[in-house]
């Protein structure tokens, strides 16, 4: 590295992002030369701890992976283990499945917009934007009743039916929001202070997205067309209409353009299931604790792009394998590539137009210090016999 | 070119032929392959199957043998499966035609000591720097621990001096 070359350390604590991470870059003046990243702040030893829960334990420990992408992770995980046992859902069942992924998708696409607004410093959009997410969590909350962690799939369908009034009250809720969308789609796109500061910034042309395997709104407003509710379809999409929003822009406004216009077309894919919404059972009865030997490959349009999950079942109730590939570890690379050539200034937006999921990411094993460095394993016990002890000592307290 | 999801059964067969595809469903196919017959077959299914995006890379332990998941995705989706001992498991690396692959290689690398031959990074994927080499946590014969036990953590040469 020459003498002009300057390498500053991004994170891990709170790199411009509410999650850990670390980036390393290269800069020569304002100028960024070279990018890396460095992961595994938040592994927490998920697929590891798969093996040892049976389905309906690693469902619910599945959902904990992320926040906000939570049903992504139990639908995959549910199409995986439905795969391997054969099982078809019942038409509502889907339907209901698919609402909750769509509301989904408008809630974290609506935090997006959010937090893009904040990172450039737009922070009258941040809260115009957060405050109608708070309209789309209600409306979850109604449903499923949770604002986040929904709970709402099991293996072979959904575990609660909506009544007449939610789906009335989630339509109007729709109409409603589509019209203030519609107003942020303006800002978005023609508003000229958050304009310069996103149009050709992060620039990603399309060869090299192709390349580096990138996936979801980040690939598509690089000009890839790849989505999977329409290529590998799952749950109600072979029933519906929708477009696939690309467009060619490559840079952050493309991506801000495909995010915005995906809200429009989630609250049509909304309107149609609760429009059409077929009565029936909401999930396969009688679904067997042990699932026999075999694999699947469940794939799902997560709102940040397509999710891996991969299930091996051997006999028993518990999984051999599961793996979860989430969305951001295929766009982290390019996302990394393309900031190099911008300025140190644009790192924060850049890095979050892939709609970073950290959590998502990182799914690691624990690690307990020994004896060797002199230190001791401390229990629950010890911590609260320390607390206490401290108390008393400093502040001359009684907790006991 | 654009096959059509019913065609691809015989397209596949076609392009790996002598090779065994399990179907599991209209979309899934799974092949199994040796080591030295990765690079082709990734190139074959970009070439002549038309699915151009790698997924992920998962690697499993089937206790008598290693093995590796290539997902190749598209309309359908192909895995490519390739077996090791688990001795010395290695692949040849993506790097050159799928640069999307290397995070993946490096998390074979972690979890399961499958050696990515050709790999540009060296760095650890997920585990922490101060992980004992030799141990891959998600083989099977690694545990998690239990209460009061610890996993076997090598001090850092730089910790010592302080």
């Amino acid at each position: 590295m020459d003498k002009d070359t300057i390498w500053i350390p991004v994170g891990p604590q709170h790199p411009f992002l509410k999650e850990a991470a670390k980036f390393d870059f290269d800069i020569r003046g304002e100028v960024i030369v070279g990018a890396r990243y460095q992961l595994g702040y938040n592994h927490r030893g998920m697929e590891k701890a798969c093996e040892d829960r049976n389905y309906y334990q690693c469902l619910y420990l599945l959902e904990r992976i992320c926040g906000i992408c939570s049903h992504s992770h139990t639908t995959a995980f549910s199409m995986a283990v439905e795969q391997i046992l054969n099982l078809e859902l019942p038409k509502r069942g889907s339907y209901l499945r698919t609402l909750v992924c769509e509301l989904e998708r408008l809630h974290s696409h609506l935090l997006w917009i959010g937090v893009a607004a904040h990172e450039v410093g737009f922070d009258s959009l941040f809260m115009l934007v957060w405050r109608d997410r708070e309209v789309v969590m209600e409306a979850l909350e109604s449903i499923t009743g949770n604002r986040i962690n929904y709970a709402i799939n099991t293996i072979g369908g959904v575990r609660r039916d909506i009544n007449d009034e939610q789906r009335v009250k989630v339509l109007q809720m729709v109409k409603d929001l589509e019209k203030r969308m519609a107003y942020y789609a303006e800002i978005g796109t023609n508003e000229p202070t958050f304009v310069n500061r996103i149009k050709g910034v992060g620039t990603l042309p399309t060869e090299k997205a192709k390349a580096m395997c990138a996936v979801g709104p980040f690939a598509r407003a690089s000009g890839l067309d790849l989505d999977i509710r329409r290529d590998d379809p799952y749950g109600a999409y072979p029933d519906l209409e929708f477009k696939v929003i690309t467009n060619d822009m490559c840079d952050i406004l493309g991506r801000v353009v495909v995010r915005v216009l995906e809200l429009l077309e989630s609250c049509k894919i909304i309107r149609q299931l609760l429009e059409n919404l077929p009565e029936g059972d909401i999930a396969v009865k009688k679904v067997p604790r042990k699932v026999p030997a075999g694999f699947a490959l469940a794939r799902y349009e997560a709102p940040r792009g397509e999710d891996c999950h991969y299930v091996r079942s051997n006999g028993t109730d518990k999984p051999d394998r599961v793996k979860v590939r989430a969305p951001t570890m295929a766009n982290l690379e390019a996302a990394v590539e393309s900031v190099i050539g911008s300025f140190v200034a644009d790192i924060p937006i850049a890095i979050a137009s892939i709609d970073p999921c950290f959590s998502c990411t990182d799914r690691t094993t624990v690690v307990l210090n020994d004896d060797k460095r002199g230190r001791k394993i401390t229990t629950w016990e010890d911590l609260r016999k320390n607390g206490i002890e401290w108390y008393r000592r400093e502040m001359g307290i009684s907790l006991s | 070119m654009t096959i059509e999801v019913a065609d691809y059964p015989k397209a596949i067969q076609d392009a790996f032929p002598g090779k065994e595809i399990i179907q599991t469903r209209p979309t899934r196919f799974w092949i199994d392959l040796q080591p030295e017959e990765l690079k082709d077959a990734v190139l074959t299914v970009r070439e002549k199957l038309g699915i151009f995006h790698l997924a992920t890379i998962c690697g499993e332990d089937m206790r008598d043998h290693i093995l590796a998941n290539y997902f190749m995705g598209g309309k359908v989706c192909i895995t490519l499966r390739v077996h090791m001992d688990h001795a010395k498991p290695t692949v040849p690396s993506l790097a050159d035609i799928v640069p999307g692959a290397i995070p993946y290689e490096r998390e074979l690398r972690d979890m399961f000591g499958i050696d990515p031959v050709g790999n540009p990074d060296p760095r650890r994927a997920t585990l922490p720097e101060d992980w004992p080499t030799g141990v891959y946590p998600l083989r099977k014969d690694c545990h998690p621990p239990r209460a009061g036990q610890a996993w076997p953590v090598v001090d850092m040469k730089t910790e010592e001096k302080a």
